[in-house]
């Protein structure tokens, strides 16, 4: 079963004494200093298990269009011969609070076709919008990601061209901050998105936080060294990972012949 | 010669007492307290170890469909075979994992790239969100197996965690072997602990942590031979072609 956070308190007040900590730490403490090591091995464990941390979200309100990103796209028309131009726009909209990093972006096309957006730089946004050959379009969509250092939530910025993107058109797959998990509420909260080899690291992390407040320097390299060993060996383990399926990959290819030259 | 086999909680309860020697009759401690030292060990030593035999936590799933949640014990994935009855019946074919980036390229409604689009007989799959937008019960959901045609349906392999904790004498602890004295000493060490036998419990520390590093060394020493291994396979380009006098 998954840890509850009764359980998390409870494993780091019995691991505590391994190193000579006997001072008593408050629930409260306890409660606070788990949710920070859980935060740490999110943060630590990020990219290379996105698939947990993964959620989808699609904005339900009208985004807001962004006047001064107006873009003129000149085209030939190929009928009349007649330069024609179309404004292209830039609709925005705030991303859950949650927020922490963009996987894929896909845009409705206006008939209930989902695209993939391309992710574009700021700087050629306008590049982007202003050239045929890359010119945003309802079924090849962009979208860019920024941030104002006086706010506090992310903005996504979309475009379809000339097409105005309107609530319920964008759904975004992005990487999401794990919630403040309580010692008491309603029911009892179950860990779900930390897997099970991963919240015995929470549970070092956490000791390693309750020995630094208290500040016993032996035990805290101790258990800095225990941290690192098992971060240690989870990177080793994914690495190897990675490495036998691509060598095995290799493998599955067919051996030519050595056939001589006459 | 009598053969052996996973260690069964009526022995490791047996072998914990045993070496908790003095220190038991003074806690006077229940069946029930022992299986839940043990208990709780197989797990810590499981989050320290995993790693390191990952073929040891294997478990599978059949009759998996498109958007089917993962099990609660799912760590991570290791093979969906597809069952592709549309090409012909009883068929089946290794999905391959994808990335979430490309997933529209190779399962989207209107896939850019014909030749690596998912068919039937050349699935695709990866393991994401549960596709409900904006889930207010996202945090206690698991993620979901997206498979791509999002009609057919997958047997499954995946890496997991132990299930329930121990109950009875004849359940068998499923500990690699090599595993099994770490377990015992991680169970007498939190016993320790609690009943504060401090010298015992800091001796004992310093072997289980010698413990891990030795199974640590021998982790790494294992991947590198691995490594060497698998690279004598027989290289995919053709050998150079010498003239025949």
């Amino acid at each position: 079963m998954p840890y509850t956070m009764e359980q998390y308190v409870s494993e780091v007040v019995t691991r505590l004494p391994r190193y000579d900590v006997a001072q008593s730490l408050d629930p409260g403490m306890l409660e606070m200093l788990v949710n920070r090591a859980r935060h740490d091995v999110q943060m630590a464990t990020l990219q290379m298990f996105p698939e947990r941390y993964s959620r989808d979200f699609v904005i339900s309100s009208a985004p807001a269009e962004v006047t001064t990103l107006r873009t003129a796209y000149s085209r030939l028309n190929a009928t009349t011969g007649n330069i024609v131009t179309t404004l292209n726009t830039v609709y925005e909209a705030s991303l859950p609070g949650d927020y922490i990093d963009v996987v894929a972006v896909r845009v409705d096309n206006g008939a209930g076709v989902l695209y993939a957006a391309r992710r574009v730089d700021k700087r050629e946004l306008y590049t982007t919008m202003s050239k045929g050959f890359t010119v945003p379009t309802t079924t090849a969509p962009i979208f860019y990601i920024e941030k104002s250092p006086a706010e506090a939530a992310y903005r996504i910025g979309v475009s379809k061209g000339a097409s105005a993107v309107t609530a319920g058109q964008v759904e975004i797959w992005y990487l999401a901050k794990l919630p403040y998990m309580k010692l008491t509420s309603p029911g009892p909260e179950l860990e779900v998105r930390i897997g099970y080899d991963l919240q015995e690291l929470v549970v070092m992390v956490s000791c390693l936080k309750a020995v630094e407040t208290v500040g016993n320097g032996m035990a805290i390299q101790m258990l800095q060294s225990d941290v690192e060993d098992c971060v240690r060996s989870l990177e080793s383990a994914y690495e190897g990972s990675v490495d036998r399926s691509q060598l095995l990959t290799q493998a599955r290819e067919s051996v030519e012949l050595n056939t001589p030259v006459i | 010669m009598i053969a052996i086999s996973s260690m069964t909680l009526a022995e490791a309860v047996d072998e914990f007492q045993i070496r908790a020697g003095d220190a038991l009759t003074n806690a006077n401690l229940d069946w029930g307290t022992i299986v839940r030292y043990l208990s709780d060990a197989r797990r810590e030593v499981f989050g320290k170890t995993s790693g390191y035999k990952e073929w040891s936590y294997i478990r599978s799933v059949d009759g998996v469909t498109h958007l089917t949640p993962v099990p609660a014990d799912f760590i991570r994935p290791v093979r969906v075979i597809v069952y592709s009855d549309e090409e012909e019946p009883g068929r089946k074919a290794e999905a391959r994992q994808t990335d979430p980036r490309e997933w529209e390229t190779v399962a989207g409604a209107v896939a850019r790239h014909s030749f690596v689009r998912a068919t039937a007989i050349q699935p695709a799959y990866m393991v994401w969100s549960n596709g409900i937008q904006g889930d207010p019960t996202w945090a206690a959901t698991m993620p979901a197996w997206w498979l791509a045609p999002t009609t057919v349906s997958a047997y499954v392999e995946y890496v997991a965690a132990y299930g329930d904790d121990l109950t009875t004498d004849a359940s068998t602890l499923n500990v690699p072997v090599e595993m099994e004295n770490l377990l015992i000493n991680t169970a007498l060490l939190r016993f320790l602990t609690d009943v504060n036998d401090q010298s015992r419990a800091q001796q004992l520390w310093g072997e289980v942590r010698s413990s891990y590093a030795k199974l640590r060394a021998e982790f790494s020493a294992s991947l590198q031979t691995e490594a060497i291994n698998l690279n004598a396979l027989p290289n995919p380009e053709p050998a150079d072609v010498k003239e025949v006098q």
